[in-house]
């Protein structure tokens, strides 16, 4: 697959890094997740909403990763350029980090009309462990409902009209897709035990930043 | 139909790519990508990899989909 920054963030979850065992699995599995490496410059909001859209009829997971965007004033310019466009929207979160950063929610309107919300991974210490990442990078799955055990066992019912990564499709039988949950479970939280953190805090937020760079947002509270 | 699909040799186009061991790819205009990305994708898909590149030659975006099962690796 080469050995660029899109080869490096696939091995890296690939690698299980993130703790979770579905991106581990799914980016490895063939047609499954789309890197989309952006070399220099984030491109135009209307630009990922078009691709974003291409790979929801090829039924592609995507990740955008930007590996010229290096610091937390660079996403705060990537996110106010998104956030003009009618298709993408931030969120305050309610709480903070254990280290005191402002959690911020970026989310998509897929072509169907839901609201996908997009994980975020960036390489600062601000960010939870799982998602500190070789480089800035937002992910979505930007299709519908596609996971058949969503809402059973361990996984979080669906909400009207939101959809997330637990919609993907994965392929599993039941039980492999339960055993991956718990372990996903087991995983994150021992990689969140030291120091203490706790994975339910970062469910909608995509970027965690410190308040200086935050205060440079126009945010919903 | 896009008229601006090559196949190339990367280095060729883009020494950044070859020097990351890329040795061949499908390279799309930004505006093949723009107005197809359906099919731009689809070639990704089929073969593993696509390279858009600006009019200036450079690349801009690289696309990679896996076309095999890749193992999974082990931490």
């Amino acid at each position: 697959m080469g050995g660029g920054p899109d080869a490096h963030f696939r091995l890296w979850l690939r690698a299980g890094l993130t703790g979770c065992e579905f991106a581990r699995l799914l980016a490895g599995k063939h047609g499954s997740v789309a890197v989309e490496l952006h070399v220099d410059v984030a491109p135009p909001a209307a630009w990922l909403n078009n691709v974003f859209d291409a790979h929801a009829r090829a039924g592609h997971v995507v990740i955008a990763v930007f590996p010229s965007i290096a610091t937390e004033a660079a996403v705060v310019d990537l996110l106010t350029v998104l956030q003009a466009n009618p298709r993408w929207s931030l969120r305050r979160g309610l709480k903070t980090s254990p280290l005191g950063g402002v959690l911020i929610g970026l989310e998509w309107i897929t072509g169907s009309g839901d609201t996908s919300e997009v994980m975020g991974f960036a390489p600062f210490p601000t960010m939870p462990v799982p998602r500190r990442s070789p480089y800035v990078a937002l992910a979505t799955w930007p299709g519908g409902r596609s996971n058949p055990f969503r809402g059973t066992g361990s996984t979080p019912p669906a909400r009207p009209g939101v959809v997330s990564f637990l919609d993907a499709p994965h392929g599993l039988g039941y039980d492999a897709y339960e055993g991956r949950w718990k372990a996903t479970s087991e995983r994150v939280t021992e990689l969140m035990s030291i120091p203490p953190d706790d994975a339910r805090l970062y469910r909608r937020a995509t970027f965690v930043l410190t308040p200086e760079q935050a205060a440079g947002l126009a945010l919903d509270h | 139909m896009i008229s601006t699909t090559k196949r190339l040799s990367m280095e060729q186009t883009n020494p950044e790519l070859s020097s990351a061991g890329r040795d061949d790819a499908a390279i799309f205009s930004e505006a093949d990508y723009s107005e197809h990305p359906d099919k731009v994708i689809a070639y990704a898909a089929a073969t593993g990899r696509a390279v858009v590149v600006g009019a200036d030659g450079k690349p801009r975006v690289i696309i990679t989909i896996p076309i095999v099962d890749l193992p999974t690796l082990e931490y």
